[in-house]
């Protein structure tokens, strides 16, 4: 019994033991919360973690033509822990120099001696952010993945990819606001605005924890909610007559130092807008996109307006285009206000010659004459042909429309036959280019279009089919009527200018005069507002555009000088690209399908490739690594061409390219005049060659 | 059906408590420190993953505390001589061929299960199982050195010395439990110094020349002169700290931990900071403690209550081993001792430890069934 009563004493003074062991654990607790609390709860402050958002790749914009007009891609900052916990001592010294040697291998910007002190630096400082290089690309950080040290990953070898996207506009100022862009703070603008939800995608998470200096790391090697990237947007832009209108534009603004300028240009049958410039002077000779004025920018149009208030009367039979209008004296009062013509016509002439001369007397007389009694005839008329209404556009931003109504507070005596030509109603650029486009395309009114589908990698996710605004703004004798009076602007009224024989533009001048700021229409300078509304070619419309050309302060001011040749550049441009459009050659030059192309001497396979593929009969003499085709008969007859060596070649009839190669080819140095073929070339054919001896080509 | 359960199961209620209250906070514990949002996200079903697979363990335990509970006792002391027979080659393989976790070979892998096990947690209980069958056995000559005390002193040397090279914390702790079990069993004091000696010796030359010599330098530093230590070697202890700080009084509540995200593995080692930043100071510091000292209190009173010395003791050497254990956890975690690798046993997650640690408490539930049909009768 002595053992037991012994063990059992020390059982009990082993318990009391530990008993004082838990007390001590028990104090330790309470002194780390209560004396030295503070010091941990504020660096428990200074150490936290939080879930910082990761973005998405955003989506691409994509012109009409599969041009990239909005991209993004993903940079990356690579940081080195460099007190990695699976990184010790001995694995980061023995395989340093060799991570030194493969990041200055890869980015060649220093040498890997100094790529090693520093990183051995960084250790030695207990850098645990220590960023080593920014903005690597993907492919660079695939191959920085398999670096020594770093191919440990964020735990064994202390590898942090901070990535960040970078968004890329690689066509710079063209189409600039509508494309729009997305900033911090900033309201988003333009398709990347509207299109936003699609185009960003689905942000991921990110769990990061501050470390000492305030910076933040990731706790884990990968996001832990992975982002879904962004859809991409299929514009209607076409990224060529994008270019086109925007240098037109541009020059023609610069010429004229106007203020700022639109130009806009859409499919006839489906509304898409095809091109859409919007340039604002930053200073002279300096133009920018920064406000999107075609679908914002809401004035009083001016004699552009006519159409409507024509078609208007014409739909309800007030007047037609042969009744007579007496405009000799060149103003009319109405209510002691006075309405002036630019230009004086001494006569009584026809409504259609009123409309081509742009007379503002006569539309003010006419319209005020027709419905004085019942004007809201003429406004509900105006309406009915969709005027007066928002488009509902798929880019926010549009400006207000108004078509005033006789019981407004503001309708007065004076306003009837003021809207008649064009003032005391309100339209956004983009807002009166789709009623004439719905007059070129045969009454049926299109809403205009910029996005035709949403795609996620290559796969459609939304298609945007045209919109039919209104089925038909005007009986189909009215649409044809309209029609001709556009036609006749171009042939014989204010804009001869724009008369071509190639095809037929249909449009209408404006020169409006436009309030300046608070000073109003008469105090101060008188602004103008230049513009060119109209659609081509005239006989089976296309396209429709709109050019507006704001305070012009060189070279005049009317619609017909100003802004109907930015139209005609345009519209020339796109005409020449799109042979769909043009009347067949064979018919129009018969004499021409009868000739031959032939050529001079040029190189061998290049020649048979041209006329094999056009299809032309050719009977082949020779072949050589130079040929040179002329006609015989009925076909062509290819022989081939060889130059004697130590002599000068004969280069007539060669393009630059192949004058240059041989030229410089057989030791001669090319003194290259005009452009075109060599037409003549000094010394002659034949003669003896002197090395390095200048011999000169005239192309014509 | 509850009813049905406390009739099925014998052995002292207070220390079934507590193994299911431990466990609770093991779930609750784990399950938070965890169940980041980050795991939630990225994989749904990830945490219930984690949770189901600890749960899974726990129930196991419990079971496997309940079939161990239902032996006889006296067979345990046969089962501890061959459990040390099996230990001692599997120790030696895991140091030369074990897996290796923080640098360290602690682990091997059980091939058909695929799960991997800490060698030093069977051989631990087989060693004080078996201390507790050679104290009886020779407690009558107890103080003769070579019939009473050999066997003894060459199978802690052994145990102890297998592990040291790569777990000297483990290492040191099962020597000093062991001391104590020989002070409980009245080997004489001259005969421990001898222990310590040998042992003192050993560990000196795991210390100086074994395979972590690096590790032990840096911790013991560390802990000595915090001030002088890179802010990266006191990291483990400062994140352990800031959450029991943080943790107040009452805690932050279940599942609200912020310090998890920084504590390296704070299911495990620094699980007792996680719990104290939950569950504050009263309900996760004291009650955990509490939950222990009830635990080895009710131990106390079986070795007491035990009729025969084998149960006396076999109760004794295992609750006084877990609640060294867990209070060595304790102290790394409130930086009374400096950062070792011991599990605060039935709470961190890990499965063997959580098994082996149950089949103690079963052993104990054991004896205690004996008492008390001994005091029926």
């Amino acid at each position: 019994m002595r053992i037991r009563t012994d063990i059992i004493l020390r059982v009990y003074l082993a318990y009391a033991i530990l008993l004082v062991f838990a007390l001590a654990i028990v104090f330790q607790i309470w002194k780390i919360q209560q004396v030295e609390g503070e010091k941990w709860r504020a660096m428990a402050d200074s150490l936290s973690t939080a879930y910082v958002t990761v973005d998405a790749v955003r989506g691409n914009i994509y012109s009409e033509d599969g041009q990239l007009m909005a991209t993004s891609i993903p940079r990356y900052d690579i940081r080195m822990d460099t007190r990695a916990d699976g990184l010790d001592k001995e694995l980061f010294y023995s395989q340093l120099d060799s991570l030194a040697w493969h990041l200055s291998n890869l980015f060649r910007d220093r040498s890997a001696a100094r790529y090693a002190s520093v990183l051995r630096n960084a250790r030695e400082n207990g850098e645990r952010y220590f960023l080593v290089k920014r903005n690597v690309s993907f492919n660079q950080l695939k191959k920085i993945k398999e670096f020594p040290i770093f191919r440990r990953g964020q735990y064994g070898g202390g590898l942090i990819a901070v990535r960040h996207n970078e968004r890329i506009y690689p066509f710079r100022e063209l189409a600039r606001r509508t494309i729009g862009y997305k900033l911090p703070t900033v309201q988003p603008v333009g398709l990347e605005g509207v299109y936003d939800e699609y185009i960003n995608g689905e942000s991921g998470k990110r769990l990061m924890r501050r470390i000492a200096g305030g910076v933040w790391i990731p706790v884990n090697e990968e996001e832990e909610i992975r982002p879904v990237d962004g859809c991409d947007i299929i514009s209607t832009i076409n990224i060529n007559i994008q270019d086109v209108a925007h240098s037109a534009l541009e020059k023609q603004l610069i010429e004229t130092n106007s203020k700022w300028g639109t130009a806009i240009l859409m499919e006839v049958k489906t509304g898409a807008i095809r091109a859409v410039v919007n340039l604002t002077r930053v200073r002279e000779g300096v133009y920018k996109e920064d406000f999107n004025y075609a679908i914002s920018y809401s004035s009083e149009p001016g004699s552009t307006f006519k159409l409507a208030s024509f078609m208007a009367g014409l739909e309800d039979g007030k007047f037609d285009l042969e009744t007579p209008v007496d405009v000799s004296k060149g103003y009319a009062v109405f209510h002691g206000l006075t309405v002036r013509d630019s230009h004086t016509i001494p006569e009584t002439i026809t409504m259609q010659r009123a409309f081509e001369e742009s007379s503002n007397v006569a539309i003010a007389k006419a319209i005020h004459q027709a419905y004085k009694s019942d004007p809201e005839d003429f406004t509900d008329r105006l309406r009915k042909m969709g005027l007066g209404q928002k488009l509902d556009l798929q880019i926010p931003g549009e400006g207000r429309t108004r078509i005033k109504d006789p019981k407004d507070k503001d309708w007065y005596g004076t306003t009837l036959p003021w809207m008649a030509h064009g003032y005391e109603v309100l339209l956004t650029p983009l807002q009166l280019l789709t009623f004439y486009n719905a007059v070129a395309n045969d009454g049926r009114m299109m809403k205009p279009q910029f996005v035709t589908q949403i795609q996620r990698n290559g796969q459609p996710v939304k298609k945007i089919e045209p919109e039919v605004i209104r089925e038909r703004i005007a009986s189909r004798e009215t649409i044809s009527k309209a029609r001709h009076l556009l036609e006749s602007v171009v042939t014989d009224g204010t804009a001869k200018r724009l008369f071509s024989t190639v095809y037929t533009i249909a449009g209408k001048t404006g020169t409006a005069v436009i309030a300046d700021g608070s000073k109003g229409y008469r105090q101060g300078n008188k602004q103008y507002q230049a513009s060119f509304c109209g659609y081509f070619p005239a006989e089976n419309p296309q396209y429709s555009m709109l050019v507006i050309v704001s305070s012009p302060t060189r070279g005049g001011y009317y619609g017909g000088a100003i802004a109907a040749p930015v139209f005609k550049e345009i519209a020339d441009k796109v005409y020449s690209t799109r042979p769909d459009m043009q009347p067949d050659i064979r018919e129009q030059y018969p004499q021409l399908a009868a000739m031959f192309p032939q050529t001079e001497s040029v190189s061998g396979n290049e020649l048979l490739t041209v006329y094999r593929k056009l299809n032309i009969p050719l009977t082949v003499e020779e072949e050589g690594v130079w040929m040179i085709a002329r006609p015989t008969g009925s076909a062509l007859r290819v022989e081939a061409k060889n130059f004697q060596a130590g002599v000068v070649p004969d280069l007539k009839g060669m393009g630059l390219a192949d004058a240059l190669f041989l030229a410089e080819n057989a030791g001669l140095k090319p003194v290259v005049t005009g452009n075109g073929k060599v037409v003549v070339q000094s010394p002659k054919p034949g003669e003896k060659i002197k090395r390095g001896s200048p011999i000169v080509l005239k192309m014509n | 059906m509850v009813n049905v359960l406390f009739q099925k199961v014998r052995g002292d209620r207070w220390i079934w408590m507590v193994a299911i209250l431990l466990s609770v906070f093991s779930i609750l514990a784990v399950y938070s420190s965890t169940g980041t949002l980050a795991y939630r996200s990225a994989n749904d079903g990830f945490t219930f993953a984690y949770l189901f697979r600890h749960g899974s363990v726990i129930i196991a335990g419990l079971v496997l505390m309940y079939i161990a509970h239902l032996i006889n006792h006296k067979y345990y002391s046969r089962i501890a001589q061959i459990l040390l027979y099996i230990s001692i080659p599997l120790l030696l393989y895991t140091l030369f061929f074990g897996s290796s976790i923080n640098q360290a070979s602690r682990w091997i892998m059980i091939p058909v299960i695929n799960e991997t096990f800490q060698t030093s947690d069977l051989a631990k209980l087989a060693l004080y199982m078996f201390l507790a069958r050679e104290l009886t056995k020779r407690q009558e000559k107890i103080k003769n050195f070579k019939e009473g005390f050999l066997p003894i002193f060459v199978s802690i040397l052994a145990v102890c010395g297998l592990i040291a090279p790569e777990n000297l914390s483990t290492a040191l702790m099962i020597f000093g439990t062991s001391v104590l079990l020989l002070l409980i069993g009245r080997v004489s004091i001259r005969q421990i110094a001898l222990v310590c000696l040998a042992g003192g010796m050993l560990v000196a030359a795991v210390v100086f020349l074994g395979p972590r010599r690096g590790v032990y330098k840096a911790r013991v530093n560390s802990f000595l002169h915090p001030e002088m230590a890179h802010a990266d070697d006191t990291y483990q202890i400062d994140q352990a700290k800031i959450a029991i700080a943080s943790g107040g009084t009452f805690g932050k509540g279940p599942g609200n931990s912020t310090q998890r995200n920084f504590l390296p593995s704070p299911y495990a080692d620094f699980i007792y900071a996680v719990i104290i930043e939950e569950y504050g100071l009263l309900i996760g510091g004291v009650g955990v403690i509490v939950l222990y000292l009830i635990f080895l209190y009710r131990s106390v009173k079986i070795v007491v209550k035990s009729p025969k010395a084998f149960g006396a003791l076999l109760a004794a050497a295992l609750s006084f081993s877990l609640v060294i254990q867990a209070f060595a956890n304790m102290a790394v975690a409130t930086n009374l001792f400096p950062v070792t690798g011991v599990s605060l046993p039935l709470v961190s997650m890990g499965g063997t430890s959580i098994l082996f640690t149950s089949l103690a408490f079963g052993i104990i539930l054991s004896v205690s069934r004996d008492v008390e049909e001994v005091d029926n009768q």
